[in-house]
């Protein structure tokens, strides 16, 4: 059950599992999107996937261990690795299978019937073979001034458009859109503090996501929430619950958003392709920006 | 040390660790490709990553489990997952410091100082931060007129000269090549088979690699290579000599199976790898677009 002024259930039919993405389907929205690109120039938006990277602080840390496998005749050595991770560390987009409520999932699945160790059988990762469409950075931080937001700090729908306006951005249906709060500044410099609560989008944007049809929403930290404290559930996580769940709005995670605030790029093509983890409810990944 | 003849060493610099990529990290480059696309269409060319899918037979699976956390109340359920796996399973690129010998990464960086289980401190997949560049795929078992290769059959550089002048294409420096095996297609119809042996490049490739100035070559398989059994050692000359000594990229279980069906022989390639710090490779999902 949805509230039907916020929700997406059913408006690509009953059997979709891929929420807002349908917008970018078309061949045309692809062309228009590469219509974008003038200079040639690429950003990719990945932090580093390590163990003393970004990651959500109450999250295991990825681990990553190397084998050697020597031959003496002739001489020759491959060199492998393991890697043992949550999907959702460093740089990486929620599927929108990510959460339910109520025993449902998007578009009305059953969480019994579909969600268990194994995954999620509806909504999972595997349906997303790519996002490909037009980016738009909102610089929150810059439009306020400030390095970075400060703790726990809300961010509005008038924010949002204010940076828009003030950066000479119009929102468009099916749009990527990344906002940059300035937190993964602190990340280098005081990884407490970091680590303790995160500046965010609040329930106020989540009528403006419906009212844009934004494909995906994005922020440079761990979460794309407010976090009053990291670990408790004090305040809700209503992007994951209402954005995810309801609108079929996809949440990324841990964008690198400091190349393009300091070139002032704001709109470009976003190209994200998440590996093909089947059920997977989300999935690490490096997303370019092109223009 | 390299055979000079057939060797990328110094090209770029004494510190350089991308190898080949080099050819395509300007804006000229990049504009280049992107008027490739003109249709539209996007290929995705993963496999699935899952632990019954396409993985190296000798590997163990790719692990993954789901974790349901009930943290907030009635209203609210969060999923998560933990994958455990080898960064060379489903479809993934080898860095350029997969493979080493004589004591020497690609470029001369020392394996006893560079290489080790924290994983290669020079020329790791981190370098890599996209490739995007014109993508050619070749397909041999079309040409042959075959489903697929025969088990251990090598793929020769006459073969791939002979594809491309019938599919019309004409090879750039620069280029990602992507060679049809067709052997994708036992996965499913024989997997015994499938595991045991893989049609592939042959030694006789790799002065077509360097004549070319490919950046990558791949295939619709776990490894870029001929294996007459997978049990038993095999010379790897893709991985002993492409890799190190001429710093061109290998790409691995390549799904190439609706390019062939649609005849999509040239195309936008992008490539992201995951930016795992020393990593030796990464898995990812390469686009095709047209």
């Amino acid at each position: 059950m949805t509230d039907t002024n916020l929700s997406n259930w059913g408006r690509w039919g009953p059997d979709d599992q891929i929420g807002v993405l349908n917008l970018l389907q078309g061949r045309e929205q692809v062309l228009k999107a590469f219509s974008m690109v003038r200079e040639g120039k690429i950003y990719s938006l990945a932090v580093p996937l390590e163990k003393d990277g970004p990651q959500m602080p109450t999250f295991h840390k990825t681990w990553r261990v190397s084998h050697v496998a020597e031959r003496k005749d002739p001489e020759q050595s491959i060199i492998d690795d393991v890697i043992i991770m949550e999907t959702h560390s460093g740089t990486h987009i929620d599927a929108i299978g990510h959460v339910w409520a109520d025993g449902q999932f998007y578009n009305g699945f059953s969480s019994d019937e579909y969600a268990g160790s194994r995954g999620v059988e509806r909504t999972g990762i595997e349906n997303v073979r790519h996002i490909v469409g037009r980016g738009v950075m909102l610089d929150v931080a810059a439009y306020r001034g400030v390095d970075h937001l400060q703790e726990a700090e809300a961010i509005t729908p008038e924010d949002l458009d204010g940076a828009a306006r003030a950066q000479g951005i119009a929102l468009e249906p099916g749009d990527v859109v990344m906002i940059r709060t300035g937190w993964y500044t602190l990340f280098g410099k005081d990884r407490e503090r970091w680590a303790t609560s995160f500046p965010g989008p609040n329930a106020s944007v989540l009528p403006w996501l419906k009212e844009h049809d934004v494909c995906a929403i994005g922020t440079d930290h761990p979460t794309c929430e407010l976090r009053i404290k990291v670990g408790s559930p004090e305040g809700g996580l209503p992007l994951h619950r209402y954005a995810l769940r309801d609108l079929g709005v996809y949440i990324l995670e841990n964008l690198d958003l400091e190349e393009l605030a300091r070139d002032k790029v704001y709109e470009f093509l976003f190209i994200g392709a998440p590996l093909r983890l089947t059920h997977a409810t989300g999935s690490p990944w490096n997303p370019l920006a092109i223009i | 040390m390299t055979n000079e003849n057939l060797s990328n060493w110094g090209r770029w610099g004494p510190d350089d660790q991308i190898g080949v990529l080099n050819l395509i990290q300007n804006q000229t480059a990049v504009l280049e490709a992107i008027k490739l696309v003109k249709k539209g269409d996007i290929y995705s060319l993963a496999v699935p990553l899952e632990k019954d899918g396409p993985q190296f037979p000798l590997f163990h699976k790719t692990w993954r489990v789901s974790h349901w956390q009930h943290l907030y109340g009635p209203e609210l359920d969060i999923i998560d997952d933990v994958i455990a796996m080898e960064t060379h399973s489903g479809t993934h690129i080898d860095g350029i410091g997969h493979s080493w010998h004589d004591g020497q990464l690609y470029n001369g960086f020392s394996s006893d100082e560079f290489a080790s289980s924290r994983g290669v401190a020079r020329v790791g997949i981190e370098n890599v931060r996209h490739i995007f560049g014109r993508g050619v795929m070749l397909d041999v078992a079309a040409y042959k007129g075959v489903d697929h290769l025969g088990a251990a059959e090598p793929v020769t550089a006459t073969d791939l000269d002979n594809v491309a002048v019938a599919q019309g294409i004409e090879l750039k420096p620069g280029d990602v090549v992507l060679v049809r095996t067709g052997w994708y297609n036992l996965f499913h119809s024989d997997n015994e088979s499938w595991s045991r042996s893989f049609p592939g490049p042959d030694g006789s490739v790799l002065a077509w690699l360097k004549e070319h100035d490919v950046v990558a070559i791949g295939t619709d398989h776990p490894t870029c290579e001929l294996f007459e059994s997978i049990e038993s050692p095999v010379e790897m000359p893709l991985h002993r000599h492409g890799l190190r000594d001429l710093g061109v990229y290998l790409l691995e279980n390549l799904d190439l199976e609706e390019l062939a069906r649609d005849k999509v022989y040239e195309f936008l390639f992008v490539g992201t790898p995951l930016r795992i710090t020393h990593g030796t490779g990464s898995p990812w999902n390469p686009l095709a677009i047209a």
